[in-house]
């Protein structure tokens, strides 16, 4: 007798909540072919963020509401989930599929003009999510013929490569992998049952999926990324205890599956750093024995260099993760830590509940897949500054030493040699912009948000204009920080967006922003420039600087009425 | 594991899965007098669709017996194994 299948909870390790009385942070519109109430029932109750409002359109209405004849848009949706089966959307597919014939022109043309609808609706949507035309796995049309012309199989193919190549054209169409969920259901994502008498087309066990990963690419829309993760070192990067078999005993690599699984982890984790999320360990044990051992073992993926930073000592772990986060200036709600020890789990989500403390398998075997199930890590795009994040951190830990070593402010900042670089929008750099400006809480004037697709459309109206301000010094290139938006108005311009990245706040870039910001004015002809600060819980920071600058202040207004720009720092150089 | 333990194991999981479709105010208790389907229950057919497909397949992984739940005649009982979560159990435990 086997044990029966445990039911899942969505969140891992934390016990559920319902969000009933959570604040909406999007209204999506799921639209179907096929009876999706039990999907929509997932994401209202997913307790990932962020909280859905789910406007369910009737299913088989999908041409109506796609082509927004529908009441059911009243309700102004800010995304939409369109999750439809192959032979409902296409009648030469559905032909081949009952064992008809159709040929490849007339499934191009109605697939073309399905994905037309698409993208009307990805215009009035932020996002627009669609996952791939799947089959249930039962399904083997023509077997060995199958991909041959005439077979369903090359058909699907032929559906899905136009779809993903038209998404490729449309900033805000994602396509979602409903293949792999289909594959993680192990043969069990179609239920007859449920498809007989309930018309609906996927097994609960692929719609939780479902819901969990449209969840996922909300919060990589919104910038909501985990961006730290602290990892353990004993039986976690590898196996043993450093500290009593000493490194060359360590379980990593090699012909053992221990050491493989170990190996495997650390290069799932190399990957997320590459992809921008921040190492860092935690660890009790002796330093110097430690860092040995990540230094000398041949095996090791993750070198001293891909950790950001470190805190390996006897002490409370509990209070490592928060020196490790304050350190590297990361909130704590940003942060995972990954241990093996249950009790050390335990203590640090304790203590520190806005920490992602997920349960951890005991075999190593498991680690990569639970990495993975996260979901926390997902990205739209990788930026320049995400593939060198590390060395960002690296670059700053000297910066934060020269300033120890300096015996004034000022000091420091002349030995900086700082270059700011200013430049306007365009193709290059505004996937990066579009992060910051989604990310940046502290200082951010007005803490407006805005997707890739709805910041180009904005910086490309008239009397518009969006820089991006980007920060060197003598310690590396701290990438794109800063952010700069202007709008002429009736008396001159407003300042609309001010935004500067935590990492390089305190140097005095705040001030050659707005220098910057008034010599734009004046380049303008505009004789005022009014920057409004719109108080949020986190962007005092953002207050406190306009307070104590140069602009004349009226509430929460502040003005610039000059002929002359504010002045540049001195030990600042302003590139344009 | 006694069979009676992974059957009402079985029913609170399908309750369970069945409740992360449903609403903040239309949770169900996996208690044996919470009312399921029928005059008293809150299912509706769907949830009702939903709670028999889950309790099938859990069935089969823990049993490997493929047993249909899908009967009209077992709807149409006067005291219907689906009225309450202690009903159902009560039925598993006949036919399994």
């Amino acid at each position: 007798m086997k044990a029966p299948l445990p039911a899942r909870g969505l969140c891992g390790n934390t016990s559920r909540k319902l969000f009933s009385d959570m604040r909406v942070e999007h209204t999506c519109l799921l639209v179907s072919d096929f009876n999706a109430a039990p999907l929509a029932g997932y994401l209202r109750n997913d307790q990932e963020s962020p909280v859905l409002r789910v406007v369910e359109a009737p299913y088989g209405l999908v041409e109506p509401v796609l082509l927004a004849e529908h009441e059911i848009w009243q309700d102004k949706p800010n995304c939409a989930l369109v999750w439809t089966r192959p032979q409902a959307v296409c009648r030469g597919f559905d032909r081949l599929w009952q064992g008809d014939v159709a040929a490849g022109a007339e499934i191009d043309a109605e697939i073309e003009h399905f994905v037309d609808l698409l993208v009307g609706v990805a215009a009035r949507v932020r996002a627009l999510f669609v996952p791939l035309w799947t089959l249930p796995p039962h399904e083997r049309g023509l077997g060995i013929g199958d991909f041959k012309r005439g077979g369903i199989a090359w058909a699907l193919q032929r559906m899905n490569a136009y779809l993903l190549a038209q998404a490729e054209a449309v900033e805000n169409l994602y396509i979602l992998d409903a293949v792999r969920w289909l594959a993680a259901a192990e043969g069990r994502s179609f239920d007859a049952k449920l498809w007989h008498m309930g018309k609906i087309a996927y097994a609960n066990s692929v719609l939780r999926m479902a819901a969990g990963e449209t969840k996922a690419a909300l919060r990589a829309l919104d910038g909501r990324g985990k961006k730290l993760i602290v990892l353990d070192l004993d039986d976690t990067l590898w196996g043993g205890t450093v500290g009593e078999v000493g490194w060359r005993a360590l379980r990593l690599g090699g012909h053992d599956h221990i050491g493989e699984a170990h190996a495997d982890f650390q290069r799932a984790l190399r990957t997320l750093a590459r992809r921008g999320v921040l190492l860092a360990l935690a660890s009790r044990n002796e330093e110097a024995v430690a860092l040995e051992a990540i230094d000398q073992h041949p095996e090791m993926i993750l070198r001293r260099g891909d950790f950001a930073a470190w805190q390996i000592h006897w002490g409370d772990k509990a209070q490592s993760v928060a020196a490790l986060a304050a350190e590297l200036n990361i909130g704590l709600q940003d942060a995972v830590f990954i241990d093996d020890n249950p009790a050390e789990r335990a203590r640090v989500r304790e203590a520190l509940p806005e920490v992602l403390v997920p349960e951890w398998p005991a075999e190593p075997a498991f680690y990569v897949e639970a990495l993975a199930e996260l979901k926390v890590f997902d990205r739209v795009e990788i930026s320049r500054e995400d593939s060198a994040r590390t060395q960002l951190y690296a670059a700053e830990a000297r910066r934060r030493q020269a300033r120890e070593e300096s015996h004034s402010l000022d000091a420091w900042l002349a030995r900086l040699e700082l270059r700011v670089y200013a430049e306007v929008l365009n193709e290059e750099n505004g996937a990066r912009a579009a992060q910051l400006l989604n990310k940046t809480n502290q200082m951010n004037l007005c803490t407006r948000r805005m997707n890739i697709a709805e910041l180009r459309e904005w910086a490309a109206a008239e009397g518009r204009e969006f820089w991006t301000v980007r920060v060197v010094d003598r310690f590396g290139d701290a990438g794109l920080t800063g952010l700069l938006g202007l709008e002429a108005d009736e008396r001159g311009g407003v300042l609309c967006d001010f935004v500067l990245s935590c990492r390089v706040m305190g140097r005095q870039i705040e001030e050659a922003m707005l220098h910057f910001a008034t010599r734009r004015a004046c380049a303008l002809g505009w004789g005022e420039l009014v920057a409004r600060y719109v108080p949020t819980a986190k962007n005092k920071p953002c207050g406190d600087f306009f307070a104590r600058s140069a602009l004349a202040r009226e509430g929460d207004s502040f003005f610039w009425r000059d002929s002359a720009p504010l002045p540049l720092p001195s030990h600042v150089e302003l590139h344009v | 594991m006694e069979k009676e333990l992974v059957l009402e194991r079985i029913v609170t999981q399908a309750i369970d899965e069945l409740n992360l479709q449903r609403a903040a105010d239309q949770q169900l208790s996996s208690g044996p007098d919470t009312p399921l389907f029928g005059a008293a229950g809150s299912l509706d057919s769907l949830g009702l669709v939903v709670l028999i497909s889950e309790v099938e397949n859990r069935l089969e992984e823990a049993f490997g017996l493929r047993i249909n739940l899908a009967d009209e005649e077992l709807l149409a009982r006067d005291e219907s194994p689906f009225a309450s979560a202690g009903a159902l159990r009560q039925y598993l435990a006949e036919i399994v």
